[in-house]
């Protein structure tokens, strides 16, 4: 039960991150009718700038006990990242979609893949393919004062991270938990530290505490940013100008241009609105799976995109259920499969879309668009 | 491919009955009757959204009967796809024409002789006896069509190219080419001059009784409808008001209501 | 000699693959993002024919399979044909729920397709997981002695084949068949309403597109001798896409140009670049791309075939009134 409850919530945090992505992918498609393969990447900038704004902010220094500074950083942070996702999508909207308005799909479609692709290698060149693990709030300990903390628990981990050498001669980095919530610190496991050596053969001179938020008050916190992001959008789709605006573009730009609605910038503005959410995901991600890389955009877009499908695309409220969803079935479902098939764990967004378009093309809360003999 | 029953005396070439179309709750069509017999020429007409456009999309199988039967030269299309309606003997044309704009004049009325003159992928790609054999038909017999309309110059043009009225003409060229027995025409004189319509209705005489053709036909445009049809039906809100020859429904105060109604 | 020749199966096989997916994208609109599924079904069933096959029946007490003898040939044979029905099977499988999506959603459902055929294969022990498979040389040995000869036979046999490939699809789109699919691709219910049966004539397209896809897929892993699933990934589908497009959608021979002068910039005239701009390989094709589309979003010969165009006319002062007479 306490497994299923586990499965769970680590579905839901990755369906909410799901969603953020969706949003972005179903209003640009409601507005424009393209599938924009590049939101992944804007997904990935957001999470990269989040990245060097939590570094700059030597978030990895700030001592625990006093949370505003640390509180104030990851609010810093979760702006300029949505910001840079959203004027990044400006940009690429300007640039390589609106010269195409008006020309095939399969061309937009095409050239979606080349902005993704592009970003993708830009990406690469500019902060490398290496993985980096993200900056996250914890406390270093010195060995020299780690003998006050013995037989003390902590809120959040106790870690120590060494290279071991194993018998083959290879080199790997391994992370392990000296105390925990319900584990106390050992003056052994102290005394044991003192010979574990660093990726450059240096003595370990301490070991790290870790926030205190458990694993399930991080998932709260993914799921409350997700549902105060949905509340706005909400609001600023039906109870502001630009939403009006951008609801008429999407459902007869022809009439809406009559209308004297001001259709590119409407566009521009969806492409903004839609990569901000993105870009929230994106520092989210970072935070909730402590890598991030230059292809990380790629999958979780795709899937994103599903999501969107699922819930009926150019539906928000279906991005955000579809997105739930998609997550918590690509837990749960490898979760109770025996473990030798749990590489086929990114088969099921697939075959989850091939089964709602197949019963309902139109999506869960999608209209159907018949068409007119 | 499926040969269509031999027409014998008495059976209908088109014979609906309680037929009904609703989407949703929206009710387009309700209780619509008719039966129409070999070589005749009958009209709908009705005031727009009456729900005419509905009834050939029924007869021709793009919408699904909510309620009543269809029957085409005897046959019940219940089931049927739109493809194997047309293989029973019914061709229609579009109000918003809808020609295969990037392929030619030719091909366009090619495409619609495939039905009655196959061959297999083998004999394409092996270019066999048969296909050549085939091919040539095809040919000679759309090009003929396409004299018969009066586009035999414009052969090798793309369809999409042709003057509006000319697109008129390669549609109904294209539905000949099916070999239908019911010709159904959804506004064929929209958008012409007198001159134009007048042209028109000869050929469709001549194309009636060359090709031995049942016709129905939408038509706003009232003269032309007088003077084509035989009998008229008058549909309005989804129902029929009125049936019977132009004289008759001229003179019927329903119609001339509905009418009257609509130009308010 | 060898590097030319190499460079020209592989081409071959990428022109064979973009011919096939111009039937289902170009000519009958449907557009299809998982190619590579059926390259990859095609590699894959051809490597199983060779592993299990030709590897498995050698029998006790002789050490391997002999290049070139009458056996060997003969299961190359098979795993040819075995690759062509597998990729057709799986073109029909595929065709079957695709018949009901249109556009974008067909788009994203046969990426899907694509993804899952991957995942398979880099699941399934039984064809060598995420490893993939290495399998024997069947015609010919290829080591140092050999290697020109070897890429002479395949070259020669890999570009016959894809001009059996050219001409199956030109003779078929110049056929009833091309027509339906045509038509089918300017207006679907005007299609179905002339009497063309939209399954038939779809699947058609699909299982005829996947076979020849599968064929070069089952050349390619007797080639190689070896295969990874990850080489048959989105990319590689873009890639054979962007030769359908920039040749121009429906245009065969507008496919096989594009796809030469792709090929040779990519492959060749990059190459030869200083290693500064090599390293910027991908961002230069991302941004190729996004130029092209850009600027002649119809490809480059649109819907015509090379010799329907005004340069080719001019070239051989040939008349458009002439050809009428055919």
């Amino acid at each position: 039960m306490e497994y299923l409850l586990d499965q769970l919530l680590n579905g839901l945090s990755l369906g909410c991150i799901y969603a953020f992505i969706a949003l972005g992918y179903t209003m640009v498609y409601g507005i424009i009718k393209l599938i924009n393969f590049a939101h992944g990447e804007f997904f990935m900038v957001g999470a990269f700038a989040g990245y060097f704004v939590l570094s700059a902010a030597g978030i990895e220094a700030i001592g625990l006990p006093e949370p505003l500074p640390m509180i104030l950083a990851f609010g810093i942070a979760m702006l300029a990242a949505a910001l840079s996702s959203g004027v990044l999508a400006v940009i690429v909207e300007r640039l390589a979609y609106r010269p195409l308005m008006g020309s095939s799909r399969i061309a937009a479609l095409l050239t979606a893949l080349g902005v993704s692709l592009f970003l993708q290698n830009v990406g690469i060149q500019v902060f490398s393919a290496e993985q980096r693990g993200y900056p996250e709030a914890r406390r270093y300990i010195d060995l020299d004062d780690a003998a006050d903390y013995v037989g003390q628990t902590f809120p959040g981990l106790a870690y120590a991270t060494f290279t071991v050498t194993s018998p083959t001669g290879k080199d790997s980095e391994v992370r392990e938990i000296l105390a925990g919530p319900d584990k106390a610190l050992t003056a052994d496991a102290v005394a044991e530290l003192k010979y574990k050596k660093d990726a450059d053969g240096e003595p370990v001179g301490g070991f790290y505490v870790s926030s205190p938020f458990s694993h399930t008050a991080k998932t709260l916190i993914v799921i409350v940013s997700l549902a105060l992001s949905f509340g706005l959008l909400w609001l600023l789709v039906h109870r502001t100008q630009f939403g009006r605006a951008m609801r008429a573009v999407s459902y007869n730009p022809e009439a809406a241009k009559l209308m004297g609605i001001q259709s590119t910038r409407v566009i521009s503005m969806t492409f903004f609105v839609g990569a901000f959410l993105a870009g929230i995901g994106g520092i989210i991600w970072g935070m909730r799976y402590g890598k991030i890389e230059p292809f990380m955009g790629f999958m979780p877009g795709l899937k994103a995109f599903i999501a969107a499908v699922i819930g009926g695309i150019g539906s928000i409220p279906g991005a955000v259920f579809g997105g739930i969803l998609l997550g918590v079935l690509e837990v749960l479902i490898p979760a109770y499969l025996p473990s030798e098939y749990s590489g086929y764990k990114d088969a099921v967004a697939f075959i989850a879309l091939i089964a709602i378009l197949l019963y309902r093309p139109q999506g869960l809360f999608g209209r159907f668009e018949g068409e007119k003999v | 491919m499926s040969t269509a029953p031999a027409p014998s005396a008495g059976v209908p070439v088109l014979e609906m009955r309680g037929v009904t179309k609703r989407f949703g709750g929206l009710t387009a069509v309700e209780g619509f009757e008719a039966r129409l017999g070999e070589h005749e020429v009958v009209g709908l007409i009705g005031p727009n959204g009456a729900g005419k456009t509905t009834v050939f999309n029924l007869i021709t199988g793009v919408y699904e009967l909510t309620a009543g039967a269809i029957a085409v030269r005897g046959r019940d299309t219940k089931g049927l796809r739109p493809d194997q309606i047309t293989s029973l003997g019914v061709a229609r044309t579009f109000q918003n024409i809808r020609l295969f704009r990037r392929m030619s004049v030719l091909e366009n009325v090619q495409t619609a002789m495939d039905l009655r003159l196959g061959y297999g992928i083998l004999a394409s790609v092996l270019r066999t006896r048969r296909f050549r054999e085939r091919e040539r038909e095809i040919t000679e017999k759309s090009r003929a069509l396409l004299d018969l309309v009066g586009l035999a110059d414009d052969a090798d043009e793309r369809a999409g190219a042709l003057a509006y009225g000319e697109q008129r003409r390669l549609e109904i060229a294209r539905a000949l080419a099916t070999d239908p027995r019911l010709l159904i025409l959804d506004e064929p004189a929209a958008g012409m001059n007198p001159q134009e319509t007048d042209e028109l209705g000869e050929m469709l005489h001549v194309i009636r009784k060359r090709h031995d053709l049942t016709l129905l036909l939408i038509e706003h445009d009232m003269k032309f409808v007088m003077r084509m049809c035989e009998r008229i039906i008058v549909l309005d809100y989804g129902r029929i008001i009125a049936t019977g020859t132009p004289a008759e429904v001229r003179a019927n105060p329903a119609v001339i209501a509905a009418y009257l109604g609509d130009e308010e | 000699m060898a590097f030319v020749l190499d460079h020209l199966v592989h081409l071959s096989i990428l022109v064979m693959l973009a011919l096939s997916l111009n039937l289902i994208n170009g000519f009958a609109g449907m557009f299809s993002l998982g190619h590579h599924g059926f390259f990859a079904v095609g590699a894959y069933a051809a490597a199983v024919v060779v592993f299990y096959g030709a590897q498995g029946s050698v029998p006790a007490g002789e050490a391997a399979v002999v290049a070139g003898s009458a056996s060997s040939i003969l299961w190359f044979v098979a795993s040819l044909v075995v690759g062509i029905v597998a990729a057709g099977i799986f073109g029909f499988i595929v065709g079957v729920p695709c018949l009901r999506l249109r556009g974008d959603y067909l788009a994203i459902a046969t990426l899907g397709f694509g993804e899952i055929v991957r995942i398979l294969a880099q699941n399934t022990e039984a064809v060598g997981g995420a490893r993939g498979m290495e399998v024997s040389y069947l015609l010919l040995e290829r080591d140092v002695d050999t290697q020109n000869e070897y890429a002479l036979l395949y070259a020669i046999l890999v570009v016959a084949l894809t001009a059996v490939t050219f001409v199956f699809i030109r003779n078929l789109i110049r056929s009833r068949h091309g027509r339906s699919l045509v038509s089918i691709r300017e207006d679907e219910v005007a299609a179905e309403l002339v009497g063309i049966n939209l399954a038939r004539a779809k699947l058609m397209a699909f299982v005829v597109g996947a076979a020849f896809a599968g064929l070069a897929g089952a050349l390619y892993a007797n080639y190689m001798t070896q295969i990874e699933p990850k080489e048959f990934n989105l990319i590689k589908g873009i890639y054979i896409l962007l030769f359908v497009v920039l040749g121009g959608m429906g245009s065969l021979t507008g496919t096989i140009i594009a796809g030469f002068v792709l090929y040779v910039l990519d492959k060749i005239v990059l190459n030869l670049m200083p290693q500064e701009i090599q390293s910027l390989r991908e961002v230069l094709f991302a941004l190729i791309l996004i130029i092209l589309m850009i600027s002649r979003p119809q490809g480059l010969l649109g819907h015509k075939e090379l010799a329907d165009t005004r340069f080719w006319q001019r070239l051989f002062r040939r008349q458009r009134g002439l050809k009428e007479s055919s």
